[in-house]
């Protein structure tokens, strides 16, 4: 029976008044492609944020391999790779220098660190900017960056918070086969978020969805998707199921906007 | 009109919302100093000005008025984009107009620390013409005041546009602060050759009574008169003055028509620096070739621990590809030497205020620990590196470049005299050190509780201000004082032939004090640095300049 890559009990962030993650309990199955999906603000950022420690939470407890999150943080962050939402990115560094700067902080050897930075370059066809300062990469092209730094240690766990945004369909093709071969050979747990469900639909083995800073639904894809009666629901119906349907007319109260007349 | 309201609400909101009320008051207090400190400044030319209104009439008036102005072109010049409130990127994706954000920036630089300094010369001279001439000549100087104020604002807004578009790669920003640094070396020659050669040469004419002061106040006021900015609102004030309303409203009208004619290559410079973007990087070849190095990343190779090894790498790296952070390596060598000219040639003059800026632009420099970093902070919290090691190693970098510099400025003041070194300097110098060491301390502390970001344009830093941050700045020169006394009177205590000897052991065991506070500083900080990070992550790493 498999562990637990990640686990949080009663997780709880508060910002003022405002809970953005309410008593979260989670469980992700190591070699799981855990899909982790909300509406905007529900709170999976900062579940990410927690988990990686960019954030400390305010009650509850987080681990990560077995690792508490608070305090052992820096053995959590040896054996994870992230890629934050607005990525974490040095612009004075060529793309060569920020792949061994994290290698050999992540504890590489220096050799290694360097075949690795250009091997990892070559593969998202970084190669011809290698020598290039960050500043001047695309947003593309630093997202491609960001996911390299979180891989060039080889980490057990991968934390990808919007990884595909912004990146354009070959890439993101490229890089949806690479995650996939890490999951099913290298036992690699890849933790994302993202807004498309067509994407999590495709890719993950398992789903939690958060709304209002609560865990609404969790489970495998398949279990999720069961409906009553042996039928089969979309991700889509299931997420709009759980987390409420559109209210109505969206353009209720915006005649000026639906239908044509004079503009002010 | 309702672009440039929408715009005043929103600079208003954004400072009233981009910082806590301590940080204001302390930003208030911060120009209140500054204004005492110049007081000499803007109180004697307000004096000078009203003085020789009233005895030299309206001659004086381009004098005074082109003073006011290059005074505060160079100033706004020097300091970069500080006169600057938007910038045009931030409005590229709403329907406003260049001109708008343009003419904004020139409202706002109104109520800098410079053109406030200028004020008081301008009513000077306001009130000199109303007691000359009567008020309708006063109400006409103090219009072309105002004019001259607006053209002056606008002028500079160019300028700074003019500059942006320049520095808009990096590699210009390189060479800008080579420039900079010839420039203010060449300045401080300048002046002094100019001004003795001129001085001498006035004395002389003058013992001669080949030259009154009336001619010499002609000779000026017709040399800062043919500065068509500066003549266009001295015309409306002589001509006020001199009871000559033709010529007052004509140089009103030409007030106005340089105004609008600064405007459109303003706003056309702002918008083609804009989408022309920037480079962000130097030289890509001589990169590549450092790429291919086969040693390790890490620095300090098996002295440092290694994610220190790393971290201190890429500050080194950092200041080398920084305009502003290597232009601060030039601070301290220019100071001395301008000091050891300004002194005389003394020795001891130059090295006194190399220590004193050394310890200053630490203790600046420390402010702004993590200005640099951007959205890379974030990393700092993400990769397994001890945030003590953090510390250590960025504190190390500031302490590199204090020796840099330390270098640059007694190598070259060693070129220009003999007995620079004395036992009382590397007295001075343990001492300095100590106090360099503490105000480290403090000053890492206050980085990670009021983090700011750097620019990313021009040659200066967006700095921040707080309680903390002044109180360190200040700080360094009350513990030099304080220190300097303590070594003063142990000396004296000590009587002649012990006098150095007990110098020395007072700057050591100094010393000695200073570097445990730092070393202990590294574990405080570190704890600092981690219950600061969200404040860190949300200042450094976001995208908006505001």
């Amino acid at each position: 029976m498999p562990g637990y890559a990640v686990e949080t009990q009663d997780l709880t962030r508060t910002f003022g008044a405002q809970t953005a993650v309410d008593h979260l309990t989670l469980r992700v199955p190591e070699g799981s492609f855990y899909g982790f999906l909300g509406p905007n603000g529900a709170g999976k950022s900062t579940t990410i944020n927690i988990l990686t420690g960019l954030l400390a939470p305010t009650s509850g407890r987080a681990s990560v391999l077995g690792y508490d999150v608070v305090s052992q943080d820096l053995e959590v962050k040896r054996r994870i790779g992230v890629v934050p939402d607005g990525l974490a990115l040095f612009d004075r560094l060529t793309g060569t220098e920020h792949l061994r700067f994290v290698g050999e902080i992540q504890g590489l050897a220096p050799a290694v660190a360097r075949q690795r930075a250009g091997e990892l370059l070559e593969a998202m066809d970084l190669g011809a900017s290698a020598a290039k300062p960050v500043s001047g990469y695309s947003h593309g092209m630093r997202k491609k960056l960001a996911l390299s730094c979180s891989l060039i240690h080889d980490p057990r766990v991968l934390f990808l918070d919007e990884p595909f945004e912004g990146i354009d369909a070959i890439a993101t093709s490229e890089i949806r086969e690479l995650l996939q071969r890490l999951v099913e050979r290298r036992k690699v747990t890849v933790f994302l978020t993202s807004h498309v469900l067509e994407v999590v639909e495709r890719l993950c083995t398992h789903v939690g969805i958060i709304a209002g800073g609560r865990l609404v639904a969790e489970g495998t894809l398949d279990e999720l998707r069961a409906g009553p009666g042996g039928t089969t629901r979309t991700l889509e119906e299931l997420f709009l199921d759980k987390v409420g349907a559109p209210r109505g007319d969206a353009s209720a109260g915006l005649g000026w906007l639906a239908e044509g007349g004079t503009s002010a | 009109m309702k672009t440039l309201r929408l715009l005043l609400w929103l600079r208003w909101k954004l400072f009233l919302r981009s910082t806590s009320t301590g940080n204001r008051i302390a930003g208030a207090a911060f120009t209140l100093l500054l204004l005492l400190a110049f007081s000499p400044v803007w109180f004697g030319g307000a004096m000078a000005a009203y003085a020789g209104v009233r005895h030299a009439g309206a001659a004086v008036i381009p004098i005074a008025f082109g003073v006011c102005q290059l005074a505060w072109l160079s100033m706004g010049i020097l300091s970069g984009a500080l006169g600057r409130s938007f910038d045009l990127d931030k409005f590229l994706r709403y329907p406003v107009r260049p001109r708008s954000v343009f003419a904004i920036n020139v409202l706002a630089s109104l109520l800098g620390p410079v053109p406030l300094m200028t004020l008081p010369t301008l009513v000077a001279v306001t009130i000199a013409a109303g007691q000359s001439a009567g008020f309708g000549a006063a109400l006409g100087v103090g219009a072309a005041g105002a004019c001259l104020l607006l053209v002056t604002a606008a002028l500079l807004q160019v300028l700074l546009a003019l500059l942006d578009e320049v520095l808009r790669r990096e590699s210009a920003r390189f060479a800008a602060t080579v420039f900079m640094a010839v420039f203010f070396v060449g300045l401080q020659f300048g002046t002094r050759i100019a001004t003795r050669y001129v001085a001498e040469h006035a004395v002389l004419r003058f013992a001669h009574h080949e030259i009154t002061g009336q001619q010499a106040i002609a000779l000026a006021g017709t040399f800062l008169g043919r500065i068509p900015t500066v003549a266009a609102p001295a015309l409306a004030a002589t001509g006020a003055l001199a009871g000559a309303p033709l010529s007052a409203l004509l140089g009103l009208l030409a007030c106005a028509a340089l105004l609008a004619a600064s405007v459109l290559p303003g706003a056309a410079l702002m918008r083609h620096t804009v989408r022309g973007g920037s480079d962000g990087g130097g030289s890509t070849r001589a990169r590549s070739s450092r790429d291919r190095g086969a040693g390790s990343f890490a620095f300090g190779g098996g002295v440092l621990p290694r994610g220190a090894g790393v971290v201190l790498r890429y500050e080194l790296l950092l200041t080398l590809r920084h305009p502003q952070r290597l232009m601060s390596l030039l601070v301290a060598p220019l100071v001395g030497v301008v000091f050891f000219f300004n002194g005389h040639g003394r020795a001891n003059v130059g090295a006194a205020f190399v220590l004193v800026m050394l310890a200053s632009s630490v203790s600046s420099a420390s402010l702004l620990l993590f200005a640099y970093d951007g959205p890379g902070v974030r990393s700092f919290f993400l990769l397994p590196v001890a945030p003590r090691d953090v510390l250590l190693a960025k504190n190390l970098e500031q302490l590199i470049r204090l020796l840099a510099q330390f270098l640059l400025a007694f190598i070259a003041l060693s070129f220009l005299t003999t007995g620079i070194w004395s036992p009382l300097l590397f007295t001075a110098l343990l001492a300095d050190v100590a106090i360099i060491l503490c105000a480290l301390a403090g000053g890492t502390a206050v980085s990670m509780r009021h983090p700011v970001r750097a620019r990313r344009r021009g040659l200066t830093g967006r700095g921040g201000s707080s309680w903390e941050g002044a109180a360190i700045s200040f700080g360094v020169f009350a513990a030099a004082a304080a220190v300097g006394a303590l070594v003063w009177g142990v000396r004296r205590l000590a009587g002649p032939g012990w006098e150095d000897v007990a110098g020395l052991v007072v700057a050591s065991v100094t010393l000695g004090v200073g570097a445990a506070i730092w070393w202990r500083s590294l574990d405080i900080n570190a704890g600092v640095l981690v219950d600061c990070r969200e404040k860190m992550i949300e200042a450094l790493a976001r995208t908006s300049e505001d």
